[in-house]
Protein backbone atom coordinates (compact mmCIF):
# COMPACT_ATOMS: atom_id res chain seq x y z
CA UNK A 1 0.00 0.00 0.00
CA UNK A 2 2.63 2.64 0.74
CA UNK A 3 4.54 2.69 -2.69
CA UNK A 4 1.50 2.78 -4.85
CA UNK A 5 0.21 5.64 -2.11
CA UNK A 6 3.57 7.46 -2.40
CA UNK A 7 3.82 7.19 -6.23
CA UNK A 8 0.92 8.28 -6.46
CA UNK A 9 1.58 11.46 -4.74
CA UNK A 10 4.05 11.85 -6.71
CA UNK A 11 3.00 11.69 -9.82
CA UNK A 12 -0.27 14.15 -8.90
CA UNK A 13 2.34 16.91 -7.59
CA UNK A 14 4.13 16.69 -10.95
CA UNK A 15 0.40 17.12 -12.81
CA UNK A 16 -0.48 19.78 -10.00
CA UNK A 17 2.54 21.93 -10.68
CA UNK A 18 2.39 21.78 -14.70
CA UNK A 19 -0.62 23.80 -16.38
CA UNK A 20 -2.09 21.95 -18.48
CA UNK A 21 -2.05 18.31 -17.53
CA UNK A 22 -5.71 17.06 -16.59
CA UNK A 23 -5.28 15.01 -13.52
CA UNK A 24 -7.74 12.44 -15.27
CA UNK A 25 -4.81 11.58 -17.69
CA UNK A 26 -2.64 10.43 -14.92
CA UNK A 27 -5.91 8.39 -13.70
CA UNK A 28 -5.97 6.73 -17.35
CA UNK A 29 -2.33 6.55 -17.67
CA UNK A 30 -2.12 5.06 -14.26
CA UNK A 31 -5.00 2.68 -14.70
CA UNK A 32 -3.44 1.12 -18.12
CA UNK A 33 -0.36 -0.06 -16.40
CA UNK A 34 0.42 -3.99 -15.84
CA UNK A 35 0.09 -4.09 -11.69
CA UNK A 36 -2.61 -5.16 -9.37
CA UNK A 37 -6.20 -3.28 -9.58
CA UNK A 38 -6.26 -2.35 -5.50
CA UNK A 39 -2.90 -0.75 -6.33
CA UNK A 40 -3.54 0.85 -9.18
CA UNK A 41 -6.83 2.48 -7.12
CA UNK A 42 -4.65 3.27 -4.71
CA UNK A 43 -2.04 5.23 -6.77
CA UNK A 44 -5.03 7.03 -8.93
CA UNK A 45 -6.47 8.37 -5.29
CA UNK A 46 -3.90 9.17 -4.35
CA UNK A 47 -2.79 11.37 -7.34
CA UNK A 48 -6.09 12.81 -7.42
CA UNK A 49 -5.60 14.33 -3.84
CA UNK A 50 -2.81 15.52 -4.30
CA UNK A 51 -3.38 17.22 -8.02
CA UNK A 52 -6.32 18.92 -5.96
CA UNK A 53 -3.83 20.79 -3.50
CA UNK A 54 -0.81 21.08 -5.56
CA UNK A 55 -2.61 22.76 -8.73
CA UNK A 56 -3.51 25.82 -6.83
CA UNK A 57 0.34 26.99 -6.76
CA UNK A 58 0.17 27.16 -10.75
CA UNK A 59 -3.79 28.81 -10.34
CA UNK A 60 -2.35 31.63 -7.47
CA UNK A 61 0.83 32.45 -9.09
CA UNK A 62 0.66 31.75 -12.52
CA UNK A 63 -3.19 32.52 -13.27
CA UNK A 64 -3.02 29.33 -14.81
CA UNK A 65 -6.38 27.32 -14.11
CA UNK A 66 -7.95 23.93 -14.16
CA UNK A 67 -11.24 22.93 -13.97
CA UNK A 68 -10.68 22.33 -9.96
CA UNK A 69 -8.87 25.74 -9.63
CA UNK A 70 -10.76 27.63 -12.28
CA UNK A 71 -11.94 30.39 -9.36
CA UNK A 72 -9.02 30.63 -7.49
CA UNK A 73 -7.06 32.18 -9.54
CA UNK A 74 -9.07 35.71 -9.56
CA UNK A 75 -8.51 35.93 -5.73
CA UNK A 76 -5.44 34.37 -5.43
CA UNK A 77 -3.81 36.56 -8.28
CA UNK A 78 -5.37 40.26 -6.11
CA UNK A 79 -3.37 38.42 -2.84
CA UNK A 80 -0.05 38.02 -4.75
CA UNK A 81 -0.67 41.49 -5.97
CA UNK A 82 -0.88 43.01 -2.60
CA UNK A 83 1.94 40.83 -1.60
CA UNK A 84 -0.05 38.48 0.42
CA UNK A 85 0.91 35.01 -2.03
CA UNK A 86 1.84 33.14 1.43
CA UNK A 87 -1.47 34.25 2.97
CA UNK A 88 -2.96 32.60 0.00
CA UNK A 89 -1.62 29.59 0.10
CA UNK A 90 -1.74 29.10 4.06
CA UNK A 91 -5.34 29.51 3.63
CA UNK A 92 -5.67 27.16 1.05
CA UNK A 93 -4.15 24.70 3.55
CA UNK A 94 -5.92 25.29 6.31
CA UNK A 95 -9.12 24.87 4.68
CA UNK A 96 -7.94 22.12 3.06
CA UNK A 97 -6.81 20.25 6.93
CA UNK A 98 -10.02 21.34 7.88
CA UNK A 99 -12.07 19.88 5.14
CA UNK A 100 -10.70 17.00 6.36
CA UNK A 101 -11.82 17.28 9.96
CA UNK A 102 -15.20 17.40 8.76
CA UNK A 103 -15.48 15.17 6.30
CA UNK A 104 -14.81 12.97 9.47
CA UNK A 105 -18.28 13.86 10.56
CA UNK A 106 -19.73 14.38 7.36
CA UNK A 107 -18.90 11.54 5.29
CA UNK A 108 -20.52 9.12 7.74
CA UNK A 109 -23.69 10.69 7.77
CA UNK A 110 -23.27 11.32 3.80
CA UNK A 111 -22.79 6.95 3.75
CA UNK A 112 -26.19 6.91 5.18
CA UNK A 113 -28.08 9.53 3.79
CA UNK A 114 -27.16 10.02 0.18
CA UNK A 115 -29.11 7.68 -1.91
CA UNK A 116 -32.72 9.10 -0.34
CA UNK A 117 -31.29 12.79 -0.60
CA UNK A 118 -30.14 12.25 -4.24
CA UNK A 119 -33.52 10.67 -5.03
CA UNK A 120 -35.05 13.52 -3.66
CA UNK A 121 -33.18 16.59 -4.78
CA UNK A 122 -33.59 15.55 -8.79
CA UNK A 123 -36.57 16.63 -10.02
CA UNK A 124 -36.48 19.99 -8.24
CA UNK A 125 -32.43 20.84 -9.77
CA UNK A 126 -33.25 22.88 -13.15
CA UNK A 127 -35.62 25.51 -11.32
CA UNK A 128 -33.16 25.75 -8.42
CA UNK A 129 -30.15 26.43 -10.48
CA UNK A 130 -32.39 28.92 -12.18
CA UNK A 131 -33.21 31.23 -9.83
CA UNK A 132 -29.47 30.90 -8.09
CA UNK A 133 -28.45 32.54 -11.37
CA UNK A 134 -30.81 35.18 -10.85
CA UNK A 135 -29.32 35.43 -7.43
CA UNK A 136 -25.76 35.27 -8.94
CA UNK A 137 -26.73 38.14 -11.34
CA UNK A 138 -27.79 40.35 -8.54
CA UNK A 139 -24.81 40.61 -6.81
CA UNK A 140 -23.73 43.72 -9.27
CA UNK A 141 -27.73 45.33 -7.81
CA UNK A 142 -25.43 48.09 -6.09
CA UNK A 143 -23.78 49.25 -9.51
CA UNK A 144 -27.49 49.82 -10.18
CA UNK A 145 -29.70 49.12 -13.02
CA UNK A 146 -26.21 49.84 -15.55
CA UNK A 147 -24.02 47.71 -13.70
CA UNK A 148 -27.15 44.66 -13.61
CA UNK A 149 -27.33 45.17 -17.81
CA UNK A 150 -23.26 44.91 -17.87
CA UNK A 151 -23.47 41.79 -15.48
CA UNK A 152 -26.04 40.11 -17.65
CA UNK A 153 -24.49 40.60 -20.77
CA UNK A 154 -20.81 39.15 -19.98
CA UNK A 155 -23.05 36.45 -18.32
CA UNK A 156 -25.29 35.74 -21.34
CA UNK A 157 -22.37 36.16 -23.51
CA UNK A 158 -20.29 33.36 -21.52
CA UNK A 159 -23.67 31.08 -21.73
CA UNK A 160 -23.22 31.34 -25.73
CA UNK A 161 -20.26 30.27 -25.78
CA UNK A 162 -20.89 27.35 -23.50
CA UNK A 163 -24.41 26.65 -25.29
CA UNK A 164 -22.36 26.55 -28.68
CA UNK A 165 -19.13 24.94 -27.68
CA UNK A 166 -19.98 22.43 -25.12
CA UNK A 167 -21.06 19.81 -27.60
CA UNK A 168 -19.70 20.79 -30.44
CA UNK A 169 -18.16 18.65 -33.06
CA UNK A 170 -15.28 21.32 -33.39
CA UNK A 171 -13.03 20.22 -30.51
CA UNK A 172 -13.78 17.45 -28.34
CA UNK A 173 -12.02 19.17 -24.53
CA UNK A 174 -13.38 22.36 -24.61
CA UNK A 175 -12.58 23.53 -20.73
CA UNK A 176 -8.98 23.95 -21.74
CA UNK A 177 -9.23 26.56 -23.95
CA UNK A 178 -12.23 28.65 -22.75
CA UNK A 179 -10.51 28.74 -18.86
CA UNK A 180 -7.33 29.72 -20.47
CA UNK A 181 -8.57 32.14 -22.49
CA UNK A 182 -11.18 33.79 -19.73
CA UNK A 183 -8.49 34.00 -17.06
CA UNK A 184 -5.18 32.96 -18.09
CA UNK A 185 -4.80 35.30 -21.46
CA UNK A 186 -6.97 37.41 -20.88
CA UNK A 187 -4.76 38.17 -17.85
CA UNK A 188 -1.44 38.68 -19.66
CA UNK A 189 -3.59 40.72 -22.00
CA UNK A 190 -4.53 43.28 -19.38
CA UNK A 191 -1.27 42.69 -17.18
CA UNK A 192 -0.13 45.89 -16.46
CA UNK A 193 1.55 45.74 -12.85
CA UNK A 194 5.27 46.22 -13.21
CA UNK A 195 7.88 43.72 -14.39
CA UNK A 196 7.84 41.50 -11.27
CA UNK A 197 5.91 39.92 -8.69
CA UNK A 198 5.75 41.87 -5.55
CA UNK A 199 7.45 41.51 -2.64
CA UNK A 200 5.56 38.63 -0.59
CA UNK A 201 5.03 39.11 3.46
CA UNK A 202 6.51 35.88 5.43
CA UNK A 203 5.12 33.19 6.68
CA UNK A 204 4.36 35.23 10.40
CA UNK A 205 1.89 37.30 8.59
CA UNK A 206 0.46 35.22 6.53
CA UNK A 207 -2.11 33.00 9.59
CA UNK A 208 -5.54 33.39 8.83
CA UNK A 209 -6.79 35.97 11.54
CA UNK A 210 -10.35 34.93 11.44
CA UNK A 211 -10.24 31.04 12.19
CA UNK A 212 -13.90 31.25 13.31
CA UNK A 213 -15.15 32.35 10.00
CA UNK A 214 -12.51 30.28 7.83
CA UNK A 215 -14.06 27.41 9.60
CA UNK A 216 -17.51 28.39 8.88
CA UNK A 217 -16.73 29.28 5.14
CA UNK A 218 -15.15 25.52 5.25
CA UNK A 219 -17.71 23.52 6.77
CA UNK A 220 -20.31 25.60 4.01
CA UNK A 221 -17.90 24.73 1.08
CA UNK A 222 -17.43 20.85 2.30
CA UNK A 223 -21.00 20.71 2.40
CA UNK A 224 -21.04 22.07 -1.02
CA UNK A 225 -18.71 19.97 -1.99
CA UNK A 226 -20.52 16.52 -1.19
CA UNK A 227 -23.71 18.44 -3.16
CA UNK A 228 -22.06 18.51 -6.28
CA UNK A 229 -21.50 14.71 -6.04
CA UNK A 230 -25.79 14.65 -5.16
CA UNK A 231 -26.15 16.58 -8.50
CA UNK A 232 -25.61 15.23 -11.63
CA UNK A 233 -25.48 18.25 -13.38
CA UNK A 234 -22.75 20.39 -11.55
CA UNK A 235 -19.45 17.88 -11.99
CA UNK A 236 -17.40 20.77 -11.56
CA UNK A 237 -16.39 22.56 -7.87
CA UNK A 238 -16.02 25.78 -9.88
CA UNK A 239 -19.75 25.81 -10.85
CA UNK A 240 -20.95 25.63 -7.55
CA UNK A 241 -18.19 27.96 -5.67
CA UNK A 242 -20.07 30.47 -8.28
CA UNK A 243 -23.23 29.86 -7.00
CA UNK A 244 -21.54 30.25 -3.22
CA UNK A 245 -19.42 33.54 -4.46
CA UNK A 246 -22.12 35.84 -3.16
CA UNK A 247 -22.16 34.96 0.04
CA UNK A 248 -18.85 35.66 0.91
CA UNK A 249 -18.06 38.72 -1.90
CA UNK A 250 -15.26 41.10 -1.53
CA UNK A 251 -12.95 38.80 0.69
CA UNK A 252 -10.77 37.28 -1.50
CA UNK A 253 -8.94 35.03 1.10
CA UNK A 254 -12.38 33.08 1.99
CA UNK A 255 -13.20 32.86 -1.51
CA UNK A 256 -9.78 30.96 -1.78
CA UNK A 257 -10.99 29.04 1.06
CA UNK A 258 -14.16 28.14 -0.29
CA UNK A 259 -12.73 26.72 -4.05
CA UNK A 260 -10.69 24.30 -1.22
CA UNK A 261 -12.95 22.92 0.46
CA UNK A 262 -15.74 22.33 -2.12
CA UNK A 263 -12.62 20.69 -4.04
CA UNK A 264 -11.65 18.77 -1.14
CA UNK A 265 -15.16 17.72 -0.27
CA UNK A 266 -16.11 16.75 -3.62
CA UNK A 267 -13.44 14.39 -4.07
CA UNK A 268 -13.82 12.80 -0.80
CA UNK A 269 -17.76 12.14 -1.07
CA UNK A 270 -16.97 10.88 -4.70
CA UNK A 271 -15.71 7.47 -3.31
CA UNK A 272 -18.68 7.20 -1.01
CA UNK A 273 -20.85 8.65 -4.15
CA UNK A 274 -19.55 5.35 -6.10
CA UNK A 275 -20.04 2.96 -3.25
CA UNK A 276 -23.78 4.65 -2.27
CA UNK A 277 -25.33 5.23 -5.47
CA UNK A 278 -23.15 3.78 -8.06
CA UNK A 279 -22.24 6.81 -9.71
CA UNK A 280 -18.80 7.93 -10.86
CA UNK A 281 -18.66 11.73 -10.15
CA UNK A 282 -14.56 12.51 -11.20
CA UNK A 283 -12.66 10.71 -13.54
CA UNK A 284 -10.30 8.98 -10.55
CA UNK A 285 -13.62 7.10 -9.42
CA UNK A 286 -14.64 6.68 -13.01
CA UNK A 287 -10.84 4.56 -13.34
CA UNK A 288 -11.18 2.88 -9.86
CA UNK A 289 -14.72 1.86 -10.73
CA UNK A 290 -13.34 0.29 -14.17
CA UNK A 291 -10.29 -1.49 -11.94
CA UNK A 292 -12.02 -2.88 -8.95
CA UNK A 293 -15.96 -2.49 -10.15
CA UNK A 294 -18.14 -0.72 -7.03
CA UNK A 295 -16.57 -1.13 -4.42
CA UNK A 296 -17.49 -2.57 -0.87
CA UNK A 297 -17.67 -0.17 2.44
CA UNK A 298 -14.09 -1.98 3.45
CA UNK A 299 -12.29 -0.63 0.07
CA UNK A 300 -14.34 2.14 -0.28
CA UNK A 301 -12.95 3.26 3.87
CA UNK A 302 -9.61 2.19 2.71
CA UNK A 303 -9.49 4.34 -0.12
CA UNK A 304 -10.70 7.33 1.96
CA UNK A 305 -7.80 6.74 4.14
CA UNK A 306 -5.64 6.85 1.11
CA UNK A 307 -7.26 10.22 -0.08
CA UNK A 308 -6.89 11.79 3.38
CA UNK A 309 -3.47 10.73 3.72
CA UNK A 310 -2.07 12.08 0.57
CA UNK A 311 -3.97 15.38 1.20
CA UNK A 312 -2.21 15.57 4.21
CA UNK A 313 0.74 15.13 2.76
CA UNK A 314 0.10 17.50 -0.16
CA UNK A 315 -1.01 19.99 2.30
CA UNK A 316 2.71 19.90 3.45
CA UNK A 317 4.27 19.99 0.06
CA UNK A 318 2.04 22.61 -0.64
CA UNK A 319 3.67 25.40 1.93
CA UNK A 320 7.05 23.84 0.76
CA UNK A 321 6.98 24.24 -2.72
CA UNK A 322 5.26 27.20 -3.11
CA UNK A 323 7.71 28.77 -0.71
CA UNK A 324 10.41 27.69 -3.20
CA UNK A 325 8.07 28.96 -6.69
CA UNK A 326 7.71 32.35 -4.86
CA UNK A 327 11.77 33.23 -4.09
CA UNK A 328 11.90 31.36 -7.61
CA UNK A 329 9.34 33.73 -9.72
CA UNK A 330 10.47 36.99 -7.27
CA UNK A 331 13.90 36.87 -8.70
CA UNK A 332 13.05 36.98 -12.48
CA UNK A 333 11.32 39.50 -14.99
CA UNK A 334 7.41 39.11 -14.85
CA UNK A 335 7.73 40.10 -18.37
CA UNK A 336 9.71 36.86 -19.26
CA UNK A 337 7.27 34.72 -17.39
CA UNK A 338 4.65 36.19 -19.17
CA UNK A 339 5.55 35.76 -22.68
CA UNK A 340 7.31 31.85 -21.73
CA UNK A 341 3.32 30.99 -19.83
CA UNK A 342 1.73 32.76 -23.45
CA UNK A 343 3.95 30.20 -26.00
CA UNK A 344 3.44 27.19 -23.43
CA UNK A 345 -0.24 27.96 -22.92
CA UNK A 346 -1.29 28.42 -26.77
CA UNK A 347 1.07 25.85 -27.62
CA UNK A 348 -0.86 23.51 -25.08
CA UNK A 349 -4.61 24.59 -26.22
CA UNK A 350 -3.03 23.93 -30.04
CA UNK A 351 -2.12 21.03 -29.06
CA UNK A 352 -5.14 19.52 -27.36
CA UNK A 353 -7.69 20.82 -29.76
CA UNK A 354 -5.91 22.08 -33.17
CA UNK A 355 -6.95 25.38 -34.74
CA UNK A 356 -10.43 25.30 -33.22
CA UNK A 357 -9.26 25.31 -29.50
CA UNK A 358 -7.65 28.45 -30.55
CA UNK A 359 -10.08 30.29 -31.90
CA UNK A 360 -12.22 29.53 -29.24
CA UNK A 361 -9.81 30.53 -26.77
CA UNK A 362 -9.38 33.89 -28.93
CA UNK A 363 -13.07 34.20 -28.19
CA UNK A 364 -12.92 33.23 -24.67
CA UNK A 365 -9.70 35.68 -24.09
CA UNK A 366 -12.28 38.65 -25.66
CA UNK A 367 -14.73 37.65 -23.14
CA UNK A 368 -12.18 37.73 -20.33
CA UNK A 369 -11.34 41.13 -20.86
CA UNK A 370 -14.73 42.38 -20.63
CA UNK A 371 -15.57 42.52 -16.95
CA UNK A 372 -12.58 44.69 -16.11
CA UNK A 373 -12.87 47.02 -18.80
CA UNK A 374 -16.94 46.88 -17.88
CA UNK A 375 -16.13 46.96 -13.80
CA UNK A 376 -18.66 43.75 -13.20
CA UNK A 377 -17.18 40.58 -11.77
CA UNK A 378 -15.18 38.59 -13.34
CA UNK A 379 -16.45 35.55 -12.26
CA UNK A 380 -20.05 36.42 -14.69
CA UNK A 381 -18.24 34.51 -16.94
CA UNK A 382 -19.13 31.36 -15.04
CA UNK A 383 -22.31 31.39 -16.81
CA UNK A 384 -20.24 29.92 -19.53
CA UNK A 385 -21.14 26.43 -17.14
CA UNK A 386 -24.16 27.75 -15.60
CA UNK A 387 -26.59 28.42 -19.16
CA UNK A 388 -26.23 25.28 -20.62
CA UNK A 389 -26.50 23.13 -17.67
CA UNK A 390 -29.75 24.96 -16.81
CA UNK A 391 -31.22 24.88 -19.84
CA UNK A 392 -30.39 21.01 -19.87
CA UNK A 393 -32.18 20.43 -16.98
CA UNK A 394 -35.34 22.74 -17.66
CA UNK A 395 -35.47 21.44 -21.48
CA UNK B 1 -6.31 66.23 -20.20
CA UNK B 2 -4.41 64.39 -23.15
CA UNK B 3 -3.24 60.88 -21.40
CA UNK B 4 -6.57 60.51 -20.02
CA UNK B 5 -8.36 61.36 -23.76
CA UNK B 6 -5.92 58.74 -24.69
CA UNK B 7 -6.91 56.50 -21.88
CA UNK B 8 -10.40 56.43 -22.71
CA UNK B 9 -9.77 55.80 -26.67
CA UNK B 10 -7.69 52.99 -25.32
CA UNK B 11 -9.87 51.21 -22.62
CA UNK B 12 -13.17 51.69 -25.50
CA UNK B 13 -11.56 50.61 -28.58
CA UNK B 14 -10.54 47.70 -26.27
CA UNK B 15 -13.51 47.26 -24.89
CA UNK B 16 -15.08 47.86 -28.60
CA UNK B 17 -12.78 45.22 -30.25
CA UNK B 18 -13.30 42.23 -27.29
CA UNK B 19 -17.11 42.64 -28.34
CA UNK B 20 -16.92 42.18 -31.85
CA UNK B 21 -14.41 39.58 -31.53
CA UNK B 22 -16.06 37.60 -29.13
CA UNK B 23 -19.79 37.96 -30.81
CA UNK B 24 -17.86 37.04 -34.16
CA UNK B 25 -16.41 34.51 -32.71
CA UNK B 26 -19.40 32.67 -31.27
CA UNK B 27 -21.07 33.31 -35.31
CA UNK B 28 -18.13 31.74 -36.53
CA UNK B 29 -17.64 29.18 -34.11
CA UNK B 30 -21.69 28.17 -34.60
CA UNK B 31 -21.47 27.90 -38.09
CA UNK B 32 -18.24 26.12 -38.17
CA UNK B 33 -19.98 23.72 -36.05
CA UNK B 34 -22.67 23.29 -38.32
CA UNK B 35 -20.17 23.15 -41.44
CA UNK B 36 -18.76 20.23 -39.95
CA UNK B 37 -19.76 16.68 -42.06
CA UNK B 38 -19.95 13.16 -39.48
CA UNK B 39 -17.14 10.59 -41.11
CA UNK B 40 -19.47 7.38 -41.58
CA UNK B 41 -18.19 4.47 -39.35
CA UNK B 42 -19.69 1.21 -37.96
CA UNK B 43 -20.16 0.31 -34.63
CA UNK B 44 -17.52 -2.55 -35.01
CA UNK B 45 -14.39 0.04 -35.88
CA UNK B 46 -15.65 2.82 -33.93
CA UNK B 47 -13.37 2.03 -30.94
CA UNK B 48 -10.55 3.00 -32.74
CA UNK B 49 -11.87 5.82 -33.80
CA UNK B 50 -9.92 9.09 -32.56
CA UNK B 51 -12.11 10.64 -29.63
CA UNK B 52 -13.16 14.29 -30.84
CA UNK B 53 -14.21 12.79 -33.95
CA UNK B 54 -17.42 13.82 -35.62
CA UNK B 55 -19.23 10.51 -36.45
CA UNK B 56 -22.42 8.95 -38.01
CA UNK B 57 -23.54 4.98 -37.78
CA UNK B 58 -26.90 3.26 -38.00
CA UNK B 59 -27.28 0.61 -35.76
CA UNK B 60 -30.30 -1.36 -33.78
CA UNK B 61 -31.56 -0.11 -30.06
CA UNK B 62 -30.75 -2.64 -27.67
CA UNK B 63 -31.84 -0.74 -24.40
CA UNK B 64 -33.00 2.92 -22.95
CA UNK B 65 -31.99 3.94 -19.66
CA UNK B 66 -32.00 7.23 -17.64
CA UNK B 67 -28.77 8.68 -16.89
CA UNK B 68 -28.30 12.02 -14.73
CA UNK B 69 -30.39 14.58 -16.66
CA UNK B 70 -30.67 12.80 -19.81
CA UNK B 71 -31.07 8.78 -21.72
CA UNK B 72 -28.12 6.61 -22.06
CA UNK B 73 -29.16 4.43 -25.53
CA UNK B 74 -27.45 1.46 -26.00
CA UNK B 75 -27.00 1.22 -29.90
CA UNK B 76 -25.69 -2.18 -31.35
CA UNK B 77 -24.45 -3.21 -34.53
CA UNK B 78 -27.45 -4.05 -36.70
CA UNK B 79 -25.67 -7.65 -38.33
CA UNK B 80 -24.08 -8.96 -35.69
CA UNK B 81 -25.96 -7.06 -32.22
CA UNK B 82 -22.44 -7.89 -30.91
CA UNK B 83 -20.94 -4.40 -30.74
CA UNK B 84 -22.53 -1.82 -28.72
CA UNK B 85 -22.01 1.57 -28.13
CA UNK B 86 -23.80 3.89 -25.75
CA UNK B 87 -25.27 7.48 -26.70
CA UNK B 88 -25.48 9.93 -24.85
CA UNK B 89 -29.06 11.66 -25.51
CA UNK B 90 -30.39 14.68 -23.59
CA UNK B 91 -34.28 14.84 -22.77
CA UNK B 92 -34.50 17.34 -25.88
CA UNK B 93 -32.99 15.31 -28.04
CA UNK B 94 -34.57 12.07 -27.81
CA UNK B 95 -37.34 11.19 -29.92
CA UNK B 96 -40.40 10.40 -27.96
CA UNK B 97 -41.04 7.22 -29.89
CA UNK B 98 -37.59 5.56 -29.47
CA UNK B 99 -37.86 1.93 -28.12
CA UNK B 100 -35.49 -0.97 -27.80
CA UNK B 101 -35.62 -2.72 -31.34
CA UNK B 102 -35.59 0.76 -33.24
CA UNK B 103 -33.00 1.43 -36.22
CA UNK B 104 -31.28 4.54 -36.03
CA UNK B 105 -28.80 6.78 -37.72
CA UNK B 106 -27.15 8.67 -35.29
CA UNK B 107 -24.78 11.96 -35.67
CA UNK B 108 -22.40 12.57 -32.78
CA UNK B 109 -19.22 13.77 -31.58
CA UNK B 110 -17.04 10.76 -30.31
CA UNK B 111 -16.23 11.25 -26.04
CA UNK B 112 -14.43 10.18 -23.40
CA UNK B 113 -16.29 10.42 -20.06
CA UNK B 114 -15.20 9.08 -17.09
CA UNK B 115 -13.38 6.95 -18.79
CA UNK B 116 -16.05 5.21 -21.04
CA UNK B 117 -16.52 6.15 -24.62
CA UNK B 118 -19.96 7.47 -25.52
CA UNK B 119 -21.11 9.07 -28.61
CA UNK B 120 -23.06 12.43 -27.65
CA UNK B 121 -25.40 13.66 -30.19
CA UNK B 122 -26.04 17.84 -30.24
CA UNK B 123 -29.68 18.60 -31.58
CA UNK B 124 -32.63 16.22 -32.22
CA UNK B 125 -31.82 16.26 -35.93
CA UNK B 126 -28.75 13.57 -35.26
CA UNK B 127 -31.01 11.38 -33.79
CA UNK B 128 -33.25 9.72 -36.88
CA UNK B 129 -35.20 6.63 -36.36
CA UNK B 130 -34.95 4.38 -39.92
CA UNK B 131 -37.48 1.17 -39.63
CA UNK B 132 -36.87 -0.49 -41.95
CA UNK B 133 -33.37 0.52 -42.14
CA UNK B 134 -32.08 1.92 -45.54
CA UNK B 135 -29.20 -0.58 -47.01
Amino acid sequence: MIIPLVMGIILGIIAGLLPGVHPNAISYLLGYMPADSMDLSIAIIASAAANNILSLIPAIFLFVPDTETVLSVLPGHSMVQSGLGRRAIAVCGWAALLSLLFLVFILPVSFIALPSVYSIIRPVLGPLLAALAILFLAEERTKGIRGLAKGAFVFLLAGTLGIVVLDSPLLSEPLFPVFTGFFAFSSLLLSSEGTSIPKQEGWSASMPVRMRTLALVVLFGVLLGVAADLLPALGSPAQLATFGSPLIAGDPSMFLALTTSITVGHSANSLVALQTIGKERIGATAMVNDLIGQPNTEITVVLLAVFFIATAVSIAMLFFLSDIFMRFIGRIDLRKVNVVLFIYLLAAVLYTGGLAAVLVATVATAMGVLPPLLGVRRTHLMGFLIVPTVLALVA
Amino acid sequence: MASRLMSWIRKNVLLTSAIVIAIAGLIVLSLGARAVQPSPVSISNISSVKEGEFVSFLGVVQSVSPRDSGYSVAVCDSSSGKNCVSVLMARSIIPSTLIPGDYVTIRGGLKMYLGHMFVVPSQPADVTIVNPPSQ
